[in-house]
């Protein structure tokens, strides 16, 4: 441990805002509450947001797992692991079950999350309705009255133009049947793991300075129409490591002559699956 | 003539010192068409956007009564009910159709957005009314999968009535409609404006500067001066029998 730092880097009077911007967000199920985002030692769109909260939620009796697109050995994922180790001191881990708190991009972990944990989402854009108005104000508005229409409508833009719902990561879901949220670009494949999980579900976007949450065992349902229903992708092969055919694949280039294979992109599942057979 | 439907009175706005609209006071019925004429900076569209609760008026109020029959104050409505009946019971068609089309939702999401803003989560359904309300103002209904982008004037234009008229509106505001397309596509849109009129009953507020606008489509009209209402009364008789100066000028202008 660096000793002229503080607990979890960040100072207590931060800590301390950022948890009650936290209770908040978690009193209001998916929706985005303000917070006074502070300078990291990483840039924007590495996880300023998801740090920062981290930060705030770990204690000294933590056990912390780092994930980036599934992978616990990819650069992102092992340097703020590492940031974590040095500034706290606690114990960290790859293996899912063994973690209180998870920091995630792009992913949630295939093993089943339990009661007491916490995932800790890394959030580009956190406002959903973005793409249809550009203006906050405007947004703030919508979400306040419920005037979700336009949303529907990027979904309906979809179908038309591509046959099916085409959207396949930050895949918008109504929180709690009130708030809509974005759920950060997980593969939709991940929706279903946030409708009534035991975890707590915390998200982070840092350069736009928003956390939103979903808590424990809250309604999380993808939007659809009726004769669209949501669906997850689906892969024909299973995974060429550990023959999971349940997992989320990755397409990966072996070799110099192109040669593909689709590997599970969640690591730490993979291994579990190798050793057990 | 039957229920009135929307009311107004002592209406004023200013920007700054400039008086836009004063002391404005009408009255329109169930399936009424009501002319609003001036020329530019008349306050024509200053007094449109009042009556449709878009802007709050510095003086008077603005009442409307709603299919249950309840007389609704839209300067103290709530936002809530203001967009709900803003997209049930209203509709609003402005002078430049690309203005409120999106160029990445097609024709078919434009006429669907009012549906699905209501509830409205069968794509196949949706897509249908589309089509069908497309072929009612003769549009290709093939085309409803394509951008508005790549349709004509006239089409954009058609395209922004019937995206209003989805929900069976009562009342439908139109700031210009026809101005900027070219003659005999004018024609066309009036024609199929006065025949969507009769089918549907709509009580309509026009705002124009184009009296042959006005003589076709409306039963009544008002004249607008400096944000004044200088002239009002049918619209034969006051364009045939005019007695304000402005009035008189702006006829014999045109004949």
């Amino acid at each position: 441990m660096t000793p002229q730092l503080p607990f979890a880097y960040l100072d207590d009077q931060t800590k301390r805002m950022i948890r009650r911007a936290l209770l908040k967000a978690v009193a209001l199920p998916g929706h985005q509450v303000p917070f006074a985002s502070r300078e990291m030692p990483l840039p924007y769109g590495w996880g300023t947001g998801g740090i920062q909260v981290t930060a705030a939620v770990l204690g000294p009796e933590d056990v912390l797992k780092v994930i980036d697109q599934g992978a616990d050995d990819t650069t992102n994922a092992v340097n703020i692991r590492r940031f974590f180790a040095l500034t706290t001191g606690i114990e960290t881990t790859t293996t899912t079950a063994e973690a209180t708190v998870i920091q995630t991009r792009h992913r949630i972990p295939e093993h089943p999350l339990k009661a007491g944990q916490i995932m800790v989402f890394q959030v580009p854009i956190p406002e959903p309705l973005r793409w249809i108005e550009p203006r906050s104000e405007e947004t703030r508005r919508m979400h306040a009255l419920r005037d979700y229409g336009p949303m529907q409508v990027k979904l309906y833009e979809d179908i038309t133009q591509h046959g099916t719902i085409a959207t396949s990561y930050d895949y918008p879901v109504m929180v709690n049947e009130h708030t809509l949220m974005s759920p950060s670009p997980i593969p939709k494949f991940d929706n279903p793991k946030l409708h009534q999980s035991p975890a707590l579900m915390l998200f982070g976007a840092g350069r736009e300075k928003r956390v939103y949450a979903v808590p424990p065992y809250t309604d999380v349902r993808s939007l659809d129409f009726d004769d669209y229903p949501f669906e997850v992708q689906r892969w024909p092969q299973a995974c060429a490591i550990c023959g999971a055919d349940n997992h989320y694949l990755d397409e990966i280039i072996v070799d110099d002559a192109g040669t593909r294979e689709m590997v599970c992109s969640d690591t730490d599942a993979c291994r579990a699956r190798q050793d057990q057979t | 003539m039957s229920q009135p439907i929307l009311r107004a009175q002592g209406l004023g706005l200013r920007y700054g010192s400039l008086r836009a609209v004063h002391n404005v006071n009408l009255s329109l019925d169930e399936g009424e068409c009501l002319a609003i004429v001036g020329e530019s900076g008349s306050g024509k569209s200053t007094l449109l956007s009042l009556l449709a609760g878009q802007q709050q008026p510095h003086e008077g109020e603005v009442a409307y009564c709603d299919r249950s029959g309840m007389w609704l104050n839209l300067n103290t409505l709530d936002e809530r009910d203001r967009r709900r009946l803003a997209r049930t019971e209203w509709g609003f068609v402005r002078q430049h159709a690309q203005a409120t089309l999106h160029p990445h939702v097609s024709a078919g999401g434009h006429i669907g957005e009012r549906l699905m803003g209501l509830g409205a989560r069968h794509y196949g359904e949706i897509r249908k009314t589309a089509q069908q309300w497309m072929a009612r103002v003769e549009m290709d209904p093939s085309r409803v999968d394509e951008s508005p982008s790549r349709f004509s004037g006239g089409m954009q234009q058609r395209l922004q009535l019937i995206a209003n008229l989805v929900t069976s509106p009562r009342l439908v505001l139109m700031d210009e409609p026809t101005t900027g397309l070219d003659v005999s596509v004018q024609a066309k849109l009036l024609d199929l404006l006065k025949r969507l009129q009769e089918e549907l009953g709509l009580a309509t507020i026009i705002v124009t500067h184009d009296l042959g606008v006005a003589r076709l489509l409306a039963d009544q009209v008002l004249v607008m001066v400096r944000g004044e209402v200088v002239e009002r009364g049918l619209v034969d008789q006051v364009f045939d029998d005019p007695q304000h100066p402005y009035t008189q000028q702006l006829v014999t202008s045109v004949l």
